[in-house]
């Protein structure tokens, strides 16, 4: 005979893994790598921006709007500074390429904005705001995200405990940051490229993405320059006018 | 008060943070693919690497967190990075049978630039671990400066959970770059562009 401890405890199991079922079919799962976290964005854009120049394809995302940075980056980027961008570059030239991240930069009104290493990425998050760190894990899944985040809290140090999947925070971010930088002749790269823009050069209507490209048979660099209006910027479907 | 007199010297115990030695660095390489000995040798040139801007002195290549306060403190190398990897480039292609020689007298030129070259720390309620990264180009040119094959490289590695991660700092480091290395010899692309 089930006693009445039985009964609740069973009870209480069959309740949590009825919530764990939910909880998981509803939870909005991580893109598990480039090419679907590119896919994701496309289907959010109505206008592509592309451009093309010496043999060098351009595909441009700028993520501004926390609805889609929110699921997929766990951040809303403008409470950090930040202004990532989607990039791929493909390179149907004959020669290879080295596309210089490090000294590539997105103008705001008059104001050269730097690019930024992702370790650093992941620093800001983690020391500025610890909350919003956590908000990564809680953002990719319930469970997942609730573990992470009560990890995370209990020892301090947020971005390396939470988790998103089977993977770190950082490691998501390392995932899915731009790479290669050097491209082979018919290869591409491609990849989230992060900008240290101040929340209030954020409001600009226009933009323009440089980055210096490196000719590696003839040592040539050349800047390609990328503008883009702030509509342009990935935001959910039924927003858009 | 004795409690804040234990503190000091149990906070300030093991207070040092590693340094990575000049000398032989990673200890085992493990390249499969070779240049026979019935083959001629390629005599190869590495030069000193460049290093991105994100490397403002290299010499710091990490961060440790010392001490029972856990406080930061700089893992320094007595090379810089660039030179660190280039003879740790040169032990690897000696492995793989490669000759080493003068930048007039060879037949390629091993060049590139470092982007990251560092190790710190994950720190838990308890436990703790080693994490390291390196990434770098990687660009061989022949001896008349055509370019033969380039690839951007990047390895990452996590040391096991411990109770002082400080001590797996530059073992984890090493590891990274020993993979990083290994790695270009296991790409079918380099050895296709070297014998061409």
């Amino acid at each position: 005979m089930v006693s009445f401890k039985s009964a609740w405890m069973i009870g209480a199991l069959l309740g949590f893994y009825i919530l764990t079922i939910i909880g998981c079919a509803t939870s909005y799962k991580p893109p598990n790598n480039v090419q679907t976290l590119q896919e994701r964005l496309s289907q959010r854009v109505d206008t592509e921006i592309t451009a093309s120049c010496q043999g060098l394809k351009f595909y441009l995302i700028p993520l501004l709007d926390e609805k889609i940075t929110k699921p997929n980056l766990g951040i809303v980027p403008k409470d950090f500074d930040m202004f990532p961008v989607f990039l791929r570059i493909e390179n149907i030239s004959q020669h290879p390429i080295k596309v210089d991240l490090q000294n590539s930069f997105i103008v705001t009104g008059e104001e050269r904005n730097r690019s930024m290493i992702v370790e650093e990425v992941v620093e800001r998050i983690g020391k500025n705001d610890p909350q919003a760190a956590v908000g990564l894990g809680v953002a990719f899944g319930l469970l997942g995200g609730i573990a992470g985040a009560t990890v995370g809290v209990a020892v301090g140090s947020i971005i390396d405990s939470s988790t998103v999947g089977s993977k770190t925070i950082e490691e998501y971010y390392h995932n899915n940051s731009f790479k290669p930088t050097l491209i082979n002749s018919s290869l591409s790269g491609s990849g989230i490229v992060f900008y240290d823009v101040p929340k209030d050069r954020m409001s600009y209507d226009q933009f323009i993405l440089s980055f210096p490209i490196l000719n590696l048979i003839t040592n040539e660099v050349t800047t390609a320059e990328i503008s883009f209006k702030a509509k342009d910027a990935v935001r959910p479907r039924e927003e858009k006018k | 008060m004795l409690f804040l007199v234990l503190a000091i010297i149990f906070g300030s115990l093991g207070c040092s943070a590693p340094q990575l030695k000049r000398g032989r660095l990673v200890n085992e390489f493990n390249i499969q693919k070779k240049i026979s000995p019935e083959e001629r040798r390629i005599a190869v040139c590495v030069e000193e690497f460049t290093t991105a801007k994100s490397i403002s002195d290299p010499h710091v290549i990490g961060d440790a967190r010392v001490g029972v306060f856990n406080v930061h403190s700089e893992i320094r190398s007595e090379d810089p990075t660039q030179l660190v990897l280039a003879n740790e480039l040169k032990r690897a292609f000696l492995l793989a049978g490669f000759k080493i020689g003068e930048k007039g007298k060879s037949d390629i030129i091993v060049s590139g630039q470092i982007e990251r070259f560092w190790v710190d720390e994950n720190i838990g309620g308890i436990t703790e671990n080693a994490k390291a990264s390196v990434r770098y180009d990687i660009i061989v040119k022949d001896k008349e400066g055509r370019f033969v094959w380039g690839k951007s490289i990047e390895r990452r590695k996590v040391s096991g959970k411990s109770i002082d991660a400080t001590k797996d700092n530059i073992p984890t480091l090493m590891d990274a770059l020993r993979k990083s290395i290994e790695s270009i010899f296991e790409d079918e692309s380099f050895w296709n562009a070297i014998k061409r």
